[in-house]
């Protein structure tokens, strides 16, 4: 995965899979990003990656759940 | 003259293939396969359409011998009444399209004219393509595209990986399916996956399959794309935004032809050809280690550089023709030319989105555009604008994970990271509000119903996120009077999104 979303694709690929969700596909796809180069910055540490997003530790520990793999 | 080639008795079918392909497409029909013209005097055709309604267990093979005979034209399977079993197999077999229902002009049409373009680009990839041809992205005989043409021929049936390079755009994955139409393995399945299009935990699965209770959820043993795949190509787009945990999976299908499936224990042999794609910078990444080198070097065993547009000098007058021409027949809007000074504009303009671009910004053109000839004033003011582009994608070069329309994002939230803010996520949810409602207004033309369709939130929310964001969907600006700077300003100001609204005349741009 690459550092970085390809907004511009994404876009393009989910209206053209027929997408009536983009607002919140979008921002599922942003956290998965966010969190990832946050802990990257922070050096992985998770109470200050929290803090620098302005998000509680239980609201960080969900969004980390639900952007890393898990099963289809 | 072309040529279909249709396989079944209902006259129903015949009646509406020559209402769907119109007076230049010669149809010969014949009412079982053991009629088919065989031997090398019979003459190819160009695609072939087969009847299946009445096909029973012997499906499969039957299909084999209909490919057999066609001679590698594209098959399009048509069905009356819906058999899914015998769709998916005969998909899988390498049928080109499948369509079930009653005979339909309307939903035939397209499907036949893509098939024909198909037809037209692999069966002669070595030669110029001329002004008219129907072929589909691959129109053109620059230099650049005749050494593409010529490494499909090479390469396609020696059985070797082959990664395709190119800008997004470009058309990698029709050099995928030419490679596959004239390789050893045409008569296996052809099975595309976008790499970054998977959220990452699930690409595993996606490639290899998983055993039942793999994982939470895996509620059922599931065959992967390498096992599905068994005899044909298997088609990695976007290799570069691979885990490296996938990465050393890959690399060892490769090396070993085997894998397991998530969960399993057993080793499967697999039988696959693979071709792999990019639009980032494989060396580079390979050299500062975020790519394997030594899967770049197997998967880079036979490289097609597939040219930009902007480098595929002389080709761009005989792609406007040709999708202008193809627009004509799908819209039926009336044949458009475009007048010498429009296309001195377009053969200016850096097409950073290459062909795809190109294909986008001539259908706004067309739907817009006043009478038959596309003058200057028709073209979107990026394209208008004397001087270099600005690129209303933010593409910045400097740093490869910013070409693809990453619209600055990660820069944005690193140095918001590095500032030390303390509510980041709130700025980076603004951040991607704010460009994605602009992509989706460009898309829309600016029609706020079908956005906030897109969107999945009401009008009124749309209406005040606009208001919000500052999103600005201003007047068009004649040629003669001022033209906005349709640039991006970078940074956190907001950028103007550079585009042409068919509907509205107007421009949509993100204010301060």
């Amino acid at each position: 995965m690459s550092p970085t979303p390809d907004w511009e694709r994404f876009v393009r690929d989910r209206i053209r899979s027929g997408s009536q969700d983009l607002y919140q596909e979008s921002l599922r796809l942003m956290d998965r990003y966010l969190i990832r180069l946050t802990l990257r910055v922070t050096g992985g540490d998770h109470l200050r990656a929290a803090s620098a997003l302005g998000l509680t530790p239980e609201e960080f520990r969900a969004k980390l759940r639900d952007s890393s793999p898990s099963g289809p | 003259m072309r040529t279909l080639l249709f396989i079944g008795g209902s006259t129903g079918w015949i009646s509406t293939l020559h209402a769907a392909v119109g007076p230049n497409v010669v149809i010969a029909a014949v009412d079982s396969i053991e009629r088919i013209p065989d031997g090398p005097e019979a003459g190819r055709p160009d695609i072939v359409v087969v009847d299946v309604t009445a096909w029973g267990e012997d499906g499969p093979n039957a299909f084999r011998e209909v490919r057999r005979r066609g001679a590698g034209a594209p098959v399009i399977v048509v069905a009356d009444r819906g058999t899914s079993e015998l769709a998916i197999e005969l998909i899988r077999l390498g049928a080109y399209d499948y369509l079930c229902g009653p005979p339909d002009p309307a939903r035939l049409r397209p499907l036949l004219t893509r098939a024909l373009e198909m037809a037209g680009l692999t069966r002669d990839p070595g030669h110029a393509a001329p002004v008219h041809a129907p072929a589909g992205l691959f129109i053109g005989s620059s230099p650049a595209m005749q050494e593409v043409y010529k490494a499909i021929g090479r390469v396609a049936d020696r059985d070797v990986t082959v990664l395709i390079l190119g800008e997004s755009g470009t058309g990698k994955e029709l050099v995928a399916q030419a490679i596959y139409r004239h390789g050893c393995r045409s008569d296996g399945p052809f099975l595309p996956i976008n790499c970054a299009a998977i959220p990452e935990g699930l690409l595993e699965s996606e490639l290899f399959g998983h055993e039942k209770g793999a994982f939470t959820g895996a509620d059922r043993r599931r065959v992967g794309k390498f096992e599905q795949c068994r005899g044909g190509t298997l088609f990695l787009d976007e290799v570069g935004d691979m885990t490296p945990l996938t990465q050393a999976k890959i690399l060892r299908v490769l090396q070993e032809q085997q894998f397991e499936r998530v969960g399993g224990e057993a080793s499967l042999r697999t039988d696959v050809r693979v071709i792999a794609a990019t639009n980032r910078d494989l060396h580079g990444l390979a050299t500062t280690g975020q790519f394997r080198s030594d899967l770049y070097y197997r998967l880079g065993v036979f490289t097609i550089h597939l040219p930009p547009l902007r480098e595929r000098h002389g080709d761009l007058p005989l792609l406007v023709d040709h999708i202008l021409g193809r627009f004509d027949r799908e819209l039926g809007m009336g044949s458009r030319r475009v007048s010498p000074s429009a296309l001195g504009l377009l053969q200016e303009y850096r097409w950073p989105g290459n062909v795809r671009e190109l294909q986008s910004v001539l259908k706004q053109v067309t739907i817009q555009a006043k009478g038959p000839v596309i003058v200057p004033d028709d073209l979107p003011p990026a394209i208008r604008q004397p001087g270099p582009a600005p690129m209303p994608t933010g593409q910045d070069q400097e740093d490869g994970s910013r070409a693809g329309g990453d619209l600055g994002w990660h820069r944005f939230v690193e140095d918001l990271l590095r500032s030390g803010s303390r509510r980041v996520y709130a700025e980076s949810v603004v951040f991607v509000e704010r460009h994605l409602i602009t992509l989706i207004l460009r898309e829309t033309g600016g029609n706020q119903v079908r956005a906030a369709q897109l969107l999945g939130i009401t009008r009124g929310s749309l209406r005040n996120k606009i208001r919000a964001l500052g999103i600005v969907i201003e007047p068009k600006v004649r040629a003669g009077g001022a033209i906005p700077p349709a640039m991006s300003t970078g940074g956190r100001r907001g950028v103007v999104a550079n585009f042409f609204s068919p509907q509205m005349g107007g421009g949509v741009r993100t204010g301060p």
